[in-house]
């Protein structure tokens, strides 16, 4: 029922073959909504727009990297009716919403996670020069002013932002043209993109070794008392007399920071703001999760 | 589930009646050979429906040919299925009706359903 990855990643395809799944969802969509056909073509409102993306990123030092970027902006802002500028970072802020199936163009059933993503707020730019690293602080979930401190309030009037709950940073190789309180919405992502998710795994408190670490269960029967579920020995006796560091036992497991990488993009949704990738993706229904471009090429 | 997650929810399939276990129905569903698309048929009796949006589906049971069964679930959702015919609606008392698996001839029959 699965359907084939159209460009499974390998070395040599660093370069070009980003492009092409770009290409192939953009023909998907034109498929699936009548009304982007007479857009798909460039029309002469979009192609003013993406003249003008190219403007400040000439000014950028020229990267193979960079040029596949501004070819993906260019071509999203063709779909859009309005010229819009879609901001060049790849990464958003986002709840998960729970597991479906979806059915694809050729009636393939998708298992998909849903992520209701953004929008989130540029509220800070960290910049090489500045900060040693190039980064981009997005805030998600506008609140009461009162649930934020002076200090949180302070840091977000610098940019216009509302009051936001949850602000996390994402690396980018190269800041483009992004700006200080800009909106970012899943438009910055296409159907075919490669997302890593990140989130908190669900919390199984004090877990046995056999659901922790997949050790072996002991025998039902012959004698055996107590050791259904034992972890067995954690080494020798007297020599060395303790026990080494790093051994696997029982103890807490979960709540921890996990990444699920290149999980493929099969829905993109602007209207309810929501995001649907293949695969499941770390944490409880609810939880916050992370949606980066993948970290692997 | 979340009204989110409803809302993904793909259209019914107006060519799909309402079923019910123990309907002997034929499901025409199409399947792509290469660049051609043709429909094929299964028919059977419906032994159970599962709701639940877009993962709703439903089992067919057939006996093929030297009496081996052959059950076969179809996503009620699909927009591979082209449609489904009830032929008969038979009379039973329970909505899933794994116990024709153990049966054979005669006694996998089903009474048909009265008024």
């Amino acid at each position: 029922m699965t359907e084939e990855p159209e460009n499974p990643p390998t070395e040599s395809e660093t370069e070009n073959g980003q492009d092409g799944p770009a290409e192939e969802t953009i023909e998907a969509q034109a498929q699936d909504d009548p009304e982007s056909k007479g857009s798909s073509e460039p029309s002469a409102e979009a192609e003013p727009s993406s003249e003008a993306e190219d403007v400040p990123s000439a000014e950028e030092p020229v990267d193979e990297q960079d040029e596949v970027d501004e070819d993906a902006t260019a071509d999203e802002s063709q779909e859009v009716d309005e010229p819009v500028r879609i901001p060049s970072l790849k990464g958003l802020i986002g709840r998960k919403v729970g597991m479906t199936q979806i059915f694809d163009e050729t009636g393939a059933a998708l298992p998909v996670t849903i992520i209701e993503a953004g929008p989130c707020f540029i509220t800070q730019i960290r910049t090489h020069a500045k900060d040693g690293y190039n980064a981009v602080q997005l805030g998600l979930e506008e609140t009461s002013q009162k649930r934020l401190t002076g200090g949180q309030l302070g840091h977000l009037k610098r940019t216009n932002a509302p009051p936001l709950k949850h602000l996390r940073e994402f690396r980018v190789r190269h800041l483009g043209d992004l700006e200080e309180g800009e909106r970012i919405t899943v438009q910055v992502f296409q159907v075919g993109d490669r997302v890593d998710v990140v989130g908190t795994s669900k919390g199984r408190g004090f877990a046995g070794a056999i659901k922790r670490h997949g050790f072996h269960r002991g025998p039902k029967t012959h004698g055996q008392s107590d050791r259904e579920r034992a972890p067995g020995s954690h080494g020798a006796g007297s020599a060395p007399g303790r026990v080494f560091r790093g051994v696997k036992g029982p103890g807490h497991m979960g709540s921890v920071r996990v990444s699920s990488q290149n999980l493929r993009v099969d829905l993109v949704d602007p209207e309810r703001n929501l995001l649907g990738v293949r695969g499941s993706v770390p944490g409880p229904n609810g939880g916050l999760v992370l949606v980066k471009e993948r970290r692997k090429q | 589930m979340s009204d989110l997650l409803k809302a993904l929810d793909a259209p019914v399939n107006e060519n799909i009646p309402e079923l019910r276990a123990g309907d002997d129905v034929s499901v025409h569903l199409r399947i792509r050979e290469g660049e051609r698309e043709r429909v094929q048929e299964f028919r059977g009796t419906v032994i159970r429906i599962r709701k639940g949006g877009n993962n709703a589906n439903f089992t067919v049971r057939r006996i093929a040919s030297h009496g081996i069964g052959v059950e076969r679930t179809f996503l009620l959702r699909s927009p591979r299925i082209d449609k489904v015919e009830v032929v008969r609606h038979a009379h039973v008392r329970r909505a899933q009706l794994y116990y024709l698996r153990d049966r054979k001839g005669k006694r996998a029959r089903l009474p048909e359903k009265r008024g």
